[in-house]
């Protein structure tokens, strides 16, 4: 077309460059546009036969409920996703994900979606951060309320067989997400009546609030409310631990638990009994820092049940403390568990990672001892699905040695000349799996034979991991998972829908395809992570539909005015 | 005109120059190639070399080569522990001797020679690693004598006085080894040839070369010491258990590797005290070993009897298990003579004579023989506790006698004959006022005589029943398997012997039926299958008849030396499932231990057992096959009681059976048990293993040397074998912490009959049995299933809804499933699993306690704290429980000890409430694992739902 013919003599002419001219651009700002169309007012057609991509109304009715018992404000929840959308779309398994969240934006005001472009801004999800050098990737998925998050993968929202996607699950995912960061506010109790050291929130000027203060702020920075809880006093009403309690710390006791309890009482709950009932009955934690000096039988006797034997002697090592003014060997840099597969490492696996790791310190400390088999592991009394596992979490080094008081000579004195790896604090994980649903559920018990494992002087040195570590095992042992109805998509052949939405054809979405080379050594040459075109959403379709149509007004025009 | 040309002056030596040319070309050339080339070795002007003599072998050895065929003897004599090698048996293999601390030369043939078919004798030498392979270091010991190579040959000095002094000076004495190898010429297969002469080289070894390789050697009939130019010929300095074989435990069978060789049919593990102290009193049960010697009479017809009668051996240390003999009647005077005795030398020898086997009699087939006894002397007459050899024979039980014997008059004996009559014959009932009176301990004045004529009425008899239990194979005559038994098949089988109405252990055996003379033992058999039958046959019923006089052994005591207590700390055995108690049926292996043992009530840790026998087996990794446990270094051969105390081995005593030839059992038609008819055609195959034998070691084992290792002796081989203490780190854990089963009961509620609960709290008691009935009900899919139907019935018990239903029902008892749909089904039919509600949460309970573990063991306090308790009834809960085919019930008595362990007592019951079984208490569970299963029957009490996955302290 002329440009003179927008000026033609005919009006008719006039009328059609023009309206050709407006085709153009409409076609253009269609094309622009679209995508966003469908993005945000969910243009498109779900063509999948399992429907990926569309919520179900089970999910809808789920969330309605849910939401419904919480007041919540627009955009209370916010579910973040570490990547561009044009990246979301282009993978297969993050676009399922994506769209149901928007999805769910749509559908309730206080569900918001984000997302995040790590590279241009690696701040934004900082606050999410286990310890300073947590990573987070473009896979992930950051679901917040208040101060309560939970981070996952974009594969968890798939339930996978063989390297290959199988059915996806991310309605049972995304819900128990939701009923978990929507719990009532977690309080980490400061458990009293033996003389512990506490904070005491009201007198935050007092002996065990200024022995406290970074422990204090590294359990708030975690989410949690601190509080004080005499145990002594709920034993004498049978009461239990609060319902919002995450964590319970048992700090640096000087007197024993339980004590009068009466042994021929089938109803009365003891101190002990009370811990336990929270630990076992609800997915409870406890942390605990004992002064090795000190034997609490009662107390001892029960973290024996938790694989925790605890030693009265004092560890000294050569090769790993830190320099004191007397040369003491007390001063013990805490060795990290290089296992993998570890629990440890799974806390603290980025600074074990590190060349030269910034140390975790544990001063004037004892050891503890694994309780249960060589394989550190029990089945709990009376219950097939339940086990209990010890973990090491800290160690000596090979050359620690321990060292018993001799009233005598008033000092330590070496037992004798073995020498080997103590443990100087370890956890304990209770898992018990629902034979119905099949999800399994976490306890934790974490116990450290020094006094001073938590203390002011340890924590607040910023050149000691000590901050960091406790701070990643705090938000480990202290988070309360929910799970939701397993008919959403539990991977239990109980649920009525196993496995959320089953993929008919496993074969035409493989999660890894590998293409190799013929020959030896048979390198990758191509791998494909996407899910194949059979399965890929009307949006391309729609994405073409205009620029076709145009090109077909054009060739149109063209043959009209040529031979017509 | 030639024109003359004028020649250089040297022309006329053209000749000779061109030669001298072609020499420096020659030269020059000849340096060029000399020095491209490498250097050759240089010239080792510091070797000898030797011209041959007479003798000699080429290359420089002391005399030919011989290779492993040709050598036939090797002995090694020295001053202490001197051996031999030597060729014996069909293929001429080499087997091994040696001398024993008391000189004498012993052929080295351990039990399991005799034991195990399927032993190799070769399997005993020690073997060393050589590139890929291992050789026997026997070889390497006739590959070092049999090819000397010798580097200096030095003639021996003529004169004597400097001949000593030259031989001293090269390390020969009276001290040096001495190496006899006997040799002879071999055929192409190596096999000696016929008639060849057996001819000798007799070595000695003096010091060794000062260079450090080589040894003076001289060769009987050289005047010449030589200096080997190897160590090769080291190997005779070698000890003895060096060329022996590390192993400790047999390996299994290849066929046994199919199956499971842990099936162990038994282990016992004994700790041992060792009390050696003079004036200790020796005490019952002890293995007690003594300086004795034996005597025993010389047998009619014996070449060469001594003039007394008696084989005589020298004093020597004797071992006696008055543990296995105690209770046995024909060792209670051994039994008596030692206990009690202080270890020391006995002021004069003690004499114990011991009643052996009586003597059979020929009855002949024409007509009888007369016998007549002429007694010339009563040695000692002998009461059940002593033996005397002073005054009359009086009421003594037997009298050991000398005696000349007549048969049909004539003289038998060319020395005295010694014997044992016991008096308490039949066939000396009429003699024995007479014997009685005879003086003891001196010659007869008089002689007194019996006569006696043997005949099937007047002998006395010992009857002999072959039992056939099971018929483990049947081949024919090419060993091809075959399924019935025909008259001249070859079975393998099991059976044992009723001798004079005593049932004796079963045996196994291999029979071939074709070379059988007993027509109806053939008959018996023949038509038979494979299995075990249900009742044993009898295939053979034999008499003997006997003499009045018995063989017998005395043993002239000189010294206690000394004694060693066992104190058994576990014991058990594989058992096959359909002989399993099944209050124990859920490991292999059952506690074996005495029922008045303190432990014997516990299960045994399966784990514990396999992981053992895994060990004692040498069963690797990644294989079933057992391949024997071997140790580190063969020490010493011979577990002669100087060798056990030298090693320290009377520390603990360790007992392990493998089975051998283990097939799975099937089960026999049922035969008549007297002809051998068949009543009933059974063909089924058993849940059970059953094995041709057994082979069982003994170990005695030492305490842990300063390098944590021990000394292991082992019967089978007798050997003493260095080994790591990894393999016997077991021996320092007791029974209680290491080898008792954490979970106080697992039997299959199917076995259960009843169980009783009873709470003694302040704040909950009462009682509530629970009995079982079993129904089998068929099935829609085919086969049955077990209903069961369990009724409870409460006794002071308190619960508003139970007795609300009692009330309402007006019975004394409830059955659960009624119950549960009633109260939490509000009268529609419930399920728990596969259950009605009642039975299914019945199953809930009894399994919580299934799944409790002991979480720690009481101490001697905690134990102490506990009986006083128990005698005053403290227990809080009781649980009881009645297993099928179990003789009493079990009874588990629950104490708290304190907030966090609750203490478990066992026993079992009589009716009258007595114990059967003496109660242990050693462990404690949690509170918390006690709080769950006892609310769980608290729950059933109320009708309430127990899921274990959300039930605790009585929820």
């Amino acid at each position: 077309m002329k440009l003179s013919s927008l000026f033609a003599p005919s009006a008719r002419r006039r009328t059609f460059a023009v309206l050709t001219v407006v085709l153009l651009v409409l076609a253009l700002a269609i094309n622009i546009g679209l995508p966003y169309l469908v993005r945000y007012s969910q243009l498109y057609l779900d063509t999948t036969p399992e429907g990926l991509y569309t919520l179900t109304d089970r999910m809808v009715e789920e969330c309605d409920k849910l939401f419904s018992e919480h007041s919540l404000d627009e955009g209370e929840i916010k579910m973040i996703f570490c990547a561009d959308s044009d990246r979301l779309i282009g993978s297969a398994p993050a676009r399922a994900v994506y769209f149901m969240a928007l999805q769910m934006q749509r559908k309730f005001d206080c569900f918001s979606v984000e997302t995040v472009n790590l590279t241009y801004e690696p701040g934004a999800v900082a606050a999410y951060k286990t310890t300073s050098l947590s990573t987070i990737s473009e896979t992930d998925v950051i679901l917040v309320h208040g101060d309560t998050y939970r981070i996952t993968n974009i594969d968890s929202f798939w339930t996978t067989a063989s390297d290959a996607y199988w059915s996806y699950n991310g309605e049972y995912k995304l819900a128990s997400m939701l009923l978990s960061i929507l719990g009532t506010q977690r309080v980490a109790y400061f458990v009293t009546g033996h003389e512990e050291t506490v904070y005491d929130a009201e007198n935050p000027t007092s002996e065990g609030s200024l022995a406290c203060a970074t422990l204090y702020d590294l359990l708030t920075e975690r989410g949690l409310r601190t509080d004080m809880l005499n145990l002594k006093d709920l034993a004498e009403q049978n009461g239990e631990i609060p319902e919002d309690c995450a964590l319970l710390i048992i700090n640096n006791p000087r007197e024993d638990f339980s004590a009068g309890v009466a042994l021929d009482s089938y109803y009365d709950r003891s101190e002990c009994e009370i811990i336990d009932r929270y630990l076992v009955g609800r997915q409870g934690a406890l942390m605990v820092a004992k002064d090795y000096r000190i034997t609490l039988k009662n107390l001892e006797n029960y973290l024996l049940e938790w694989g925790f034997s605890f030693g009265d002697t004092l560890v000294k090592d050569e090769e790993e403390s830190l320099d004191d003014p007397d040369d003491t060997n007390t001063v013990l840099v805490g060795q990290y568990n290089t296992d993998e597969q570890s629990y440890g490492y799974a806390i603290y696996g980025d600074f074990a990672a590190l060349a030269s790791s910034p140390s975790a310190i544990v001063s004037d400390s004892g050891y503890v001892r694994c309780s249960f088999d060589e394989a550190q592991q029990i089945r709990e009394d009376g219950d097939f699905y339940t086990y209990r596992t010890y973990a090491p979490f800290l160690k000596t080094s090979a050359a620690a040695k321990t060292y018993a008081y001799d009233s005598v000579a008033e000092d330590y004195v070496a037992l004798d000349n073995k020498s080997g790896v103590l443990d100087l604090c370890a956890a304990s994980v209770r898992e018990t799996t629902d034979s119905q649903s099949s999800e399994s559920t976490y306890s934790y018990v974490f116990a450290a034979a020094s006094a001073s494992f938590l203390s002011e002087e340890l924590l607040s040195n910023t050149s000691f991991a000590n901050y960091e570590v406790i701070s990643s095992l705090v938000h480990n042992i202290a988070r309360v998972d929910e799970h939701a109805s397993m008919d959403l998509g539990g991977t239990s052949l109980n649920s009525s829908s196993f496995g959320g939405k089953q993929l008919l054809d496993t074969t035409i979405a493989t999660k890894k395809t590998e293409v190799r080379d013929s020959a030896p050594p048979y390198k990758v040459i191509e791998t494909n992570y996407a899910l194949k075109s059979g399965m890929k959403v009307f949006i391309i379709i729609l994405t073409a539909l205009p620029a076709v149509a145009a090109l077909t007004v054009g060739v149109a025009v063209a043959i009209r005015r040529r031979y017509l | 005109m030639k024109k003359r040309i004028k020649q250089s002056p040297l022309y006329r030596y053209r000749y000779l120059l061109s030669v001298f040319g072609a020499v420096i070309v020659l030269v020059g050339a000849l340096l060029i190639v000399r020095y491209a080339l490498p250097d050759p070795p240089p010239a080792d002007d510091t070797t000898i070399k030797y011209d041959p003599i007479e003798g000699e072998g080429s290359g420089q050895t002391m005399f030919p080569s011989l290779s492993m065929n040709e050598i036939q003897n090797v002995r090694i004599d020295r001053t202490e522990g001197g051996y031999a090698i030597f060729r014996s048996g069909e293929n001429n293999e080499f087997y091994l001797a040696y001398e024993d601390e008391s000189g004498e030369t012993q052929i080295y043939y351990p039990p399991i020679c005799e034991l195990d078919p399927s032993f190799s004798y070769s399997s005993l030498f020690a073997t060393e690693a050589f590139g890929e392979v291992s050789i026997a270091r026997l070889y390497n010991l006739c590959q070092g004598v049999g090819n000397i190579r010798y580097s200096e040959r030095i003639p021996l000095q003529t004169d004597e006085q400097t001949r000593s002094e030259q031989l001293q000076s090269f390390g020969f004495s009276d001290k040096s080894v001495k190496i006899q190898i006997w040799h002879t010429e071999v055929d192409d297969y190596g096999r000696p040839k016929k008639d060849a002469e057996m001819k000798k080289y007799t070595l000695t070894l003096g010091e060794r070369v000062i260079t450090g390789v080589g040894y003076y050697v001289m060769l009987d009939g050289r005047d010449y010491i030589y200096a080997t130019a190897t160590d090769t010929i080291d190997y005779a300095n070698k000890d003895y258990p060096y060329y022996i074989s590390t192993r400790i435990t047999p390996q299994g069978l290849p066929e046994d590797g199919a199956y499971e060789p842990y099936l162990t049919t038994a282990y016992k593990q004994w700790k041992n005290v060792w009390y050696r102290d003079k004036g200790t009193v020796v005490v019952d049960g002890s293995r007690v070993t003594v300086s004795a010697s034996e005597w025993v009479p010389h047998a009619l017809g014996d070449d060469n009897p001594a003039a007394d009668g008696y084989i005589k051996d020298a004093v020597h240390d004797l071992t006696f298990h008055l543990g296995n003999l105690s209770g046995k009647a024909e060792y209670s005077r051994l039994m008596a003579a030692l206990v009690g005795q202080r270890i020391g030398e006995l002021s004069e020898p003690m004499y114990v004579t011991l009643a052996g086997d009586g003597r059979t009699v020929t009855l002949a087939d024409s007509e009888p023989h007369t016998y007549r006894y002429v007694i010339l002397c009563v040695e000692s007459a002998l009461t059940s506790t002593e033996e005397r050899v002073d005054g009359t024979v009086g009421d003594a039980a037997s009298i050991k006698v000398t005696y000349d014997l007549y048969i049909d008059g004539e003289k038998e004996n060319t020395v005295p004959m010694h014997g044992m009559i016991d008096l308490s014959l039949a066939t000396v009932a009429e003699h024995k006022q007479a014997l009685s009176a005879l003086s003891v301990g001196q010659t007869l004045d008089t002689p007194y005589e019996i006569s006696i004529l043997y005949d099937e009425n007047s002998a006395d008899q010992k009857t002999y029943e072959l039992y056939l239990t099971e018929i483990i194979a049947i081949y024919n005559q090419k060993y091809e398997t075959q399924d019935i038994v025909g008259a001249d098949s070859i079975i393998s089988y099991h059976y044992y012997y009723v001798i004079d109405g005593e049932k004796q252990p079963v045996q196994s055996g291999t029979h071939d039926l074709s070379k059988e003379e007993d027509a109806n033992l053939v008959k018996l058999l023949v038509g038979k299958k494979k299995g075990e039958l249900a009742e044993p046959l009898r295939l053979r019923n034999e008499v003997q008849y006997l003499e009045i006089f018995a063989d017998f052994i005395t043993y002239e005591i000189h010294e206690i030396d000394y004694f060693v207590t066992e104190e058994l700390m576990v014991s058990f055995s594989f058992q096959n499932a359909s002989e399993r108690d099944p209050f124990y049926a859920e490991s292999l292996y059952q506690n074996t231990l005495p029922a008045s043992h303190p432990h014997s009530i516990y299960a045994l840790n399966y784990g514990t057992c396999q992981t053992l026998i895994s060990v004692l087996g040498g069963l690797g990794s990644d294989t079933t096959q057992s391949v024997g446990l071997s140790g580190m270094e063969t020490v010493a051969v011979g577990l002669t009681p100087e060798i056990m105390e030298k090693y320290g081995l009377y520390a603990y005593t360790l007992y392990f059976e493998l089975p051998r030839g283990i097939y799975s059992k099937v089960s026999m038609d049922k035969v008549d048990a007297d002809n051998g008819d068949i009543l009933e055609e059974i063909e089924e195959e058993m849940d059970d293993y059953g094995w041709y034998n057994t082979l069982g070691v003994k170990l005695y084992i030492s305490e842990r040397d300063e390098k944590g290792n021990r000394y292991v002796a082992t019967d089978l081989y007798e050997t003493v074998v260095y080994i790591e203490n990894d393999s016997f780190v077991f021996l320092d854990y007791d029974f209680i912490s290491f080898w008792a089963r954490r979970q106080p009961v697992m039997v299959h509620v199917g076995d259960v009959e009843k169980v009783e609960v009873e709470y003694n709290m302040s704040d909950l008691s009462g009682k509530l049995s629970f009995l079982f009935s079993h129904e089998f009900r068929d099935m829609d899919s085919g086969g049955k299933y077990d209903r069961i139907i369990v009724h409870m019935t409460p006794t002071d018990f308190s619960s508003q809804v139970l007795a609300d239903y009692l009330a309402r029902t007006g019975k004394d008892c409830v059955q659960l499933d009624d119950y549960y749909n009633a109260i939490l089904g509000g009268g529609e039919e419930l399920w728990h699993g596969a259950d009605y509600a009642g039975t299914g949460y019945f199953k809930e309970a009894i399994q919580m306690l299934y799944y409790t573990s002991y979480r720690g063991i009481l101490s001697a306090e905690d134990k102490q704290a506990v009986e006083e308790s128990a005698d005053q009834n403290g227990w809080i809960f009781r649980y009881k429980i009645t297993v099928e085919s179990s003789a009493f019930p079990y009874v588990f008595e629950f104490y708290r000890l304190d907030d966090r362990r609750v203490a478990v007592r066992l026993y079992q019951e009589r009716p009258d409430g007595s114990h059967a079984r003496v109660p242990v208490a050693d462990f404690y569970i949690s509170t918390y694992a006690f709080k769950r299963f006892s609310g769980a029957y608290l729950a059933l009490a109320n009708a309430e739902a127990i899921d274990p996955k959300d039930f605790g302290y009585g929820s």
